[in-house]
């Protein structure tokens, strides 16, 4: 059998910390977007808007983390898209892991910062070696 | 063709689509699709998507805005069609004004599922509310509402068995196979036979098994891909299944075998690469309710029966 050679570049948003550590972000923060439309439309997209238009987007992914990001501290929690299902909602055409359904994994400061990075990464090795990915910094906000 | 195969076409034809059939199959149709339609409109925060900043919309042309008449900055206005939508499903699945529920349900769903993806692709295929718009707007033009409905026409006498809901029912099955028909279709026009090829496969799996965004189920994913044979019969099995599986419109045993291996094969793809087909609850339309029923009320004087029985 040929090696898996596939290489796909994915978009993955991330927020900072006034300590500068980056956290992935729970993929409910994006409602009423689902990740997979927001990760087509940042391939497709968001490259090709000015820089205005690309930090007015910048600004509210910024104010969407953070949101969340109480929501999931908050006794609630973060919701689904759906309160009342909750996790009887209809998943999307992807499944995503929950990373902020324990309080414990949620950041307990704000995001100051907002990055976009680009991971491709060789299927045979990654197998092997879950953190074996190339990631390129394609956008952050507010700029450095 | 002779006139003789025109006219074995014509019984074939009319046997298929016009057989009289009782009002259970259809009025079934019409309960699973309302439900399962409430469901995933419940599910999804479309009306927001409206309300998203502008920026999100410059990419969006504007024959996709007037194809389904979907536009930004109107917040209010889709959250109360998106209401409109439900109250609509919620009516068709009593069986209350079954026709024009349906037909509302039907046309507003059909201007609310793309909002789902229209920000990058104006196509809201494979996201749980295509065959809905078409079953619904179908059982809109027919008496779906002549059984298990709360609110029967008083107009019509109790219908016998009629081909007016044979059609609907036989239609609405033509579309949920159409997915896989072309589903399959598109695998060998795009890529060719080589897409059942052992390495294409494993490819999937490993992306879809790696890729923590999309990671819930890794195990079983990991499991195919060291098995090149497991591998290479997932593919095949994929391809042969996706263009077989037509038959369930033309034999009983098909159905029967078929049917349930739909389910199961969804649920293999779900726990080896983490991707959901939402339609499955949709190929409860290929029952036969009248069996169904008659197994339900059997199973129901049969334990009335014993009751009595034990008491005396």
């Amino acid at each position: 059998m040929p090696a898996a050679s596939r290489v796909l570049p994915t978009p993955r948003i991330v927020g900072v910390d006034a300590d500068g550590v980056e956290h992935g972000i729970d993929y409910r923060a994006w409602q009423p977007l689902s990740l997979e439309e927001l990760n087509s439309w940042l391939n497709l997209h968001f490259f090709k808007l000015n820089v205005a238009a690309q930090d007015r987007i910048g600004r509210y992914f910024l104010d969407r983390a953070n949101v969340a990001r109480e929501q999931a501290l908050s006794p609630s929690g973060l919701a689904y898209p759906n309160r009342w299902l909750g996790p009887f909602t209809a998943p999307t055409h992807m499944l995503h892991p929950a990373v902020w359904a324990h309080a414990g994994n949620v950041p307990k400061t704000s995001f100051v910062k907002i990055r976009i990075y680009n991971e491709s990464w060789s299927l045979e090795e990654r197998q092997h070696n879950p953190s074996a990915i190339t990631r390129v910094l394609a956008y952050e906000y507010p700029h450095p | 063709m002779n006139i003789l195969s025109l006219s074995r076409f014509g019984c074939h034809w009319d046997r298929f689509w016009f057989t009289p059939t009782s009002p259970r199959n259809v009025a079934a149709s019409r309960i699973v699709f309302s439900v399962y339609s409430l469901w995933v409109l419940a599910s999804r925060n479309l009306a927001q998507v409206s309300g998203l900043p502008s920026d999100f919309w410059s990419r969006v042309e504007a024959t996709a805005r007037w194809r389904y008449l979907d536009f930004p900055e109107h917040f209010a206005l889709e959250r109360m069609l998106v209401w409109i939508a439900g109250i609509a499903l919620v009516c068709a699945m009593l069986g209350l004004l079954s026709r024009l529920s349906c037909f509302v349900a039907g046309i507003l769903l059909y201007h609310l599922a793309p909002l789902e993806s229209i920000i990058w692709i104006p196509h809201p295929y494979a996201r749980g509310l295509t065959i809905s718009v078409l079953a619904l707007l179908t059982l809109s033009f027919v008496p779906s509402g002549d059984c298990w409905a709360l609110l029967p026409p008083r107009t019509r006498p109790t219908r016998m068995a009629s081909s007016d809901y044979t059609w609907p029912v036989r239609l609405i099955q033509v579309f949920l196979v159409e997915i896989y028909l072309f589903s399959g279709y598109a695998k060998i026009a795009v890529v060719g036979w080589k897409w059942a090829s052992p390495s294409n496969i494993r490819n999937w799996v490993l992306y879809c098994i790696e890729e923590d965004q999309i990671g819930v189920f890794h195990s079983f994913g990991a499991w195919i891909a060291d098995r090149p044979l497991v591998c290479v019969a997932m593919g095949v099995g994929t391809l042969v299944f996706e263009l077989g599986l037509v038959a369930v419109l033309f034999s009983k045993l098909a159905r029967r075998v078929l049917v349930p291996l739909v389910a199961l094969f969804h649920l293999a793809i779900l726990l080896s690469m983490n991707l959901t087909f939402l339609n499955v609850p949709q190929l409860l339309v290929f029952a036969d309710w009248d069996v169904v029923t008659g197994w339900v009320n059997g199973k129901a004087s049969k334990t009335r029966e014993s009751a009595s029985t034990s008491s005396a």
